[in-house]
């Protein structure tokens, strides 16, 4: 076999079993082929276990490292990690959590949460939209005005207390009880400067951001205000969500 | 036809006016969300032979468990031994 053949030959073993490879390793009597196989086969899940417990360090501590590690290791031969970097390690693993324990929905919410809060950790880096900024901006051009969401806002529906849950966990407490609410909550997470955060949202302000997430006009989200205001009450409402994503730093200048 | 006796564009202009003339002053409170910079393979590759038993990391042995997948009685029964241990 030539080198290419050989790592060919050693990738399969390792992702699939097969022994081809076995007959070019050597052994001794203390250990034989089959035991030095396997520490390679072992490590590299292991090792895939660990960076995905890297990326969800809440629902490890919820679960216990070894009912963590079972899922970890039911969802790698699942969804064979094809990406280099383990940082995309995980992508799945909330459909994964749905299809094994649909019983326990706060799983797979919490699997979202924790995806979102990593992706919110490390997304580009914008400057922020400011105050000053807007103010230059003539009046009579508002109604056009297509405002940016910075990179790392993410606006997540949640139909369980998942993220009370996490809360908990990441402040060492006892988590409350899992459970499912009346209607879904929406949530926002972005970064603050290099902090990520995360808050409820009501109806209304939700609504308004994902009209600026789907690229609508200021105007657009005015009148997206008024399925929840009386017109009088809009231009009030959109100053106040507007100064507060500003001072939040969830804007981005064109 | 508008049903509305405002149009958007109108209420967006009016916006702008507000927002140079208005302090807001509310803040909504927020959670941080805290985040370990330790790349997510700190420990990897130090052994090839590491095992399950003695992956580097000794994980948080008991903290939390029982709270999903364990009875109760199990997770206070593994606080018990790993208090011991």
């Amino acid at each position: 076999m030539d080198l290419a053949q050989l790592q060919r030959a050693f990738q399969r073993h390792v992702l699939a079993g097969d022994e081809t490879i076995a007959a070019v390793i050597h052994a001794s009597a203390a250990v034989p082929v089959a035991t030095r196989l396997a520490v390679y086969a072992g490590a590299y899940r292991l090792r895939l276990a660990e960076a995905l417990a890297h990326n969800y360090p809440r629902l490890q501590q919820l679960l216990g490292s070894e009912a963590f590690d079972t899922v970890a290791h039911g969802y790698i031969q699942a969804h064979p990690s094809t990406v280099a970097s383990v940082r995309w390690l995980g992508d799945q693993l909330a459909d994964y959590f749905a299809s094994i324990h649909p019983d326990q929905p706060i799983l797979a919410d919490l699997a979202r949460w924790e995806w979102a809060i990593a992706a919110a950790f490390d997304a580009a880096d914008v400057e922020p939209l400011t105050e000053r900024s807007m103010n230059s901006i003539d009046p009579v051009q508002w109604a056009a005005l297509r405002l940016q969401l910075h990179p790392s806002v993410k606006v997540l529906q949640m139909s369980t207390n998942a993220p009370a849950v996490f809360k908990a966990l990441t402040n060492n407490a006892e988590p409350p009880p899992p459970a499912t609410l009346p209607s879904p909550q929406s949530w926002f997470i972005w970064r603050q400067e290099l902090t990520p955060r995360y808050r409820s949202a009501p109806d209304d302000e939700a609504d308004a951001l994902q009209t600026l997430a789907s690229q609508g006009t200021f105007e657009q989200l005015c009148e997206r205000l008024c399925d929840w205001h009386d017109a009088d009450a809009v231009p009030t409402r959109a100053v106040i969500l507007l100064k507060g994503w500003i001072r939040d730093e969830m804007l981005v200048r064109d | 036809m508008n049903p509305r006796k405002i149009s958007g564009a109108a209420l967006a202009s009016a916006a702008a006016l507000l927002f140079a003339s208005t302090a807001v002053t509310t803040a909504t409170a927020a959670d941080e969300a805290a985040v370990k910079c330790e790349g997510g393979n700190a420990c990897k590759g130090k052994s090839a032979c590491h095992t399950a038993k003695n992956a580097c990391a000794g994980q948080n042995a008991c903290k939390g468990q029982g709270y999903v997948m364990l009875p109760q009685a199990e997770c206070e029964k593994a606080q018990e031994s790993s208090k011991q241990s």
